[in-house]
């Protein structure tokens, strides 16, 4: 029963896909940019590729937050899914899991290409990928709370993104500079293991307190 | 899933009618500054079709959501089945709330949004779904997106889940909204046959509704014991008259 309820999730977030995509879009215009804005020139970009992509990533993220949960809200899905019997955290989790898997995973997949695009250095391409592998769940889990928050805010965009910034800051950091450790020759083993034990932090903490957020929304509404 | 047999049959169960069901005694819920319920009583018993009355603005949603935990209200004692629980979040599973939003997912077919709301539900039968697709009158749009069916067909949708899930209570908050008279024929029926069969239903509503042979009271939440009426929106005041009944 909870299998079905869940694949109910991934179904509607597949229908929604156009809306969804966008920020992937929005990912690869911003990285395109940066070549035509400073000069197609190896020395110049090799150096920035990784905080290019790690910054696009996080921005694209951003921008893809709001529609987490606000239609469920607004339409009473939420509502009836807290009456349910099925736990709601559980609900809360599977949605971010769906969330990440139509925006996450795409720029994971897309990165290598922009990196390349970008004159990265062979060497960080995997750390690169790592990375974003680990690093963009942990958006999607704390942007979910962020998102739980606002959820009754109309345009509660710039709010949202005020809220999860600050958050996205340590990620951002440890994210951006593994590529350059490993184009150094060294494994950036620290940036990588902060990144999967923030991981672990959010993946057991976020689901919780962005269900408890949202109940407080559905109380007052 | 050894054990989930005996934990299906106990919501599930037959239940007597006359037996009290539910007991909310004190009732006091806040929106905004406004003093809605003051220690407020409900009771419910099996059997038994309550209907809330007053006019707009009066509490009915506040206090339908209130009984099924969907609103931060103060209960002193909450009596369910005979057993004091301390949240109306405890016994959530053995009601339906159908509110105003009619929580039907726009991306999903009209068949998706029912099985998926069968999911949500140990006491639910899929079995059931061909049937009840058809007694709602919506055969033929079981592969429509629901985004694309009219707002009486949504609410059609809605009102299918009544038939889906097996509960002991229906929570209905302005169930006729936007039906047709074939539509408000067809839920009291189904309101009938339920409460014959031992559920209660507590609902609110505009439009005066006749249920034959059914035990049926109606309850007009405007008129409070301690005359409230003229009181808008004042702190102090709403202190100050609730003293005495404390």
């Amino acid at each position: 029963m909870r299998g079905g309820a869940f694949r109910y999730e991934f179904l509607q977030a597949y229908r929604r896909r156009s809306e969804l995509v966008n920020p992937v879009v929005f990912f690869v215009m911003v990285c395109a940019m940066f070549p035509l804005a400073l000069g197609s020139n190896a020395q110049l970009l090799a150096p920035l590729a990784s905080g290019i992509v790690w910054v696009a990533a996080v921005l694209a993220t951003i921008l893809s937050l709001d529609q987490m949960f606000r239609q469920d809200f607004d339409d009473g899905i939420l509502e009836q899914m807290e009456l349910s019997e099925v736990p709601f955290y559980q609900i809360v989790a599977f949605k971010i899991l769906a969330h990440w898997c139509l925006t996450g995973l795409p720029l994971v997949i897309l990165s290598p290409l922009l990196a390349m695009m970008l004159y990265m250095p062979s060497e960080s391409y995997l750390s690169l990928i790592v990375g974003l592998l680990i690093g963009t769940p942990i958006l999607s889990l704390i942007g979910a709370i962020g998102a739980a928050l606002t959820v009754k805010i109309r345009r509660g965009n710039i709010v949202l993104a005020l809220l999860v910034m600050p958050l996205y800051v340590p990620i951002l950091i440890f994210g951006s500079t593994a590529p350059l450790m490993a184009a150094e020759g060294t494994v950036p083993a620290a940036q990588l293991l902060w990144l999967g034990a923030i991981l672990v932090l959010m993946a057991t903490l976020a689901p919780i307190t962005a269900a408890l957020s949202l109940r407080a929304n559905i109380y007052g509404s | 899933m050894g054990n989930s047999s005996a934990a299906l049959a106990a919501p599930c169960a037959p239940v007597r009618a006359g037996d009290p069901l539910l007991d909310a005694r004190g009732i006091t819920c806040e929106r905004g500054d406004k003093l809605l319920f003051d220690r407020y009583d409900l009771s419910v018993k099996s059997g038994e079709i309550v209907q809330l009355a007053g006019p707009n603005g009066a509490g009915k949603t506040t206090l339908l959501r209130s009984i099924c935990g969907m609103f931060d209200a103060e209960i002193d004692t909450l009596i369910w089945r005979g057993i004091e629980l301390s949240s109306p979040l405890e016994y959530a599973d053995e009601l339906l709330y159908l509110g105003h939003m009619a929580a039907i997912r726009p991306h999903l077919t009209l068949w998706e949004n029912l099985s998926w709301y069968t999911c949500l539900s140990q006491c639910s039968d899929m079995s059931k779904l061909p049937a009840v697709v058809a007694e709602v009158g919506l055969s033929g749009y079981e592969l429509e997106l629901a985004s694309s069916l009219s707002a009486g067909q949504k609410r059609r949708i809605a009102l299918a889940r009544l038939k889906l899930v097996d509960c002991r209570m229906w929570i209905l908050d302005e169930p006729f909204a936007s039906l047709d008279s074939a539509g408000v024929e067809m839920l009291c029926g189904w309101i009938q046959d339920f409460v014959q069969r031992g559920g209660s239903v507590v609902y609110s509503t505009h439009q005066p509704v006749d249920f034959a042979n059914c035990e049926s009271r109606t309850l007009d939440i405007d008129q409070k014991p301690w005359g409230y009426n003229s009181e808008s929106s004042s702190g102090s005041k709403g202190e100050s008259f609730s003293e005495p009944a404390r």
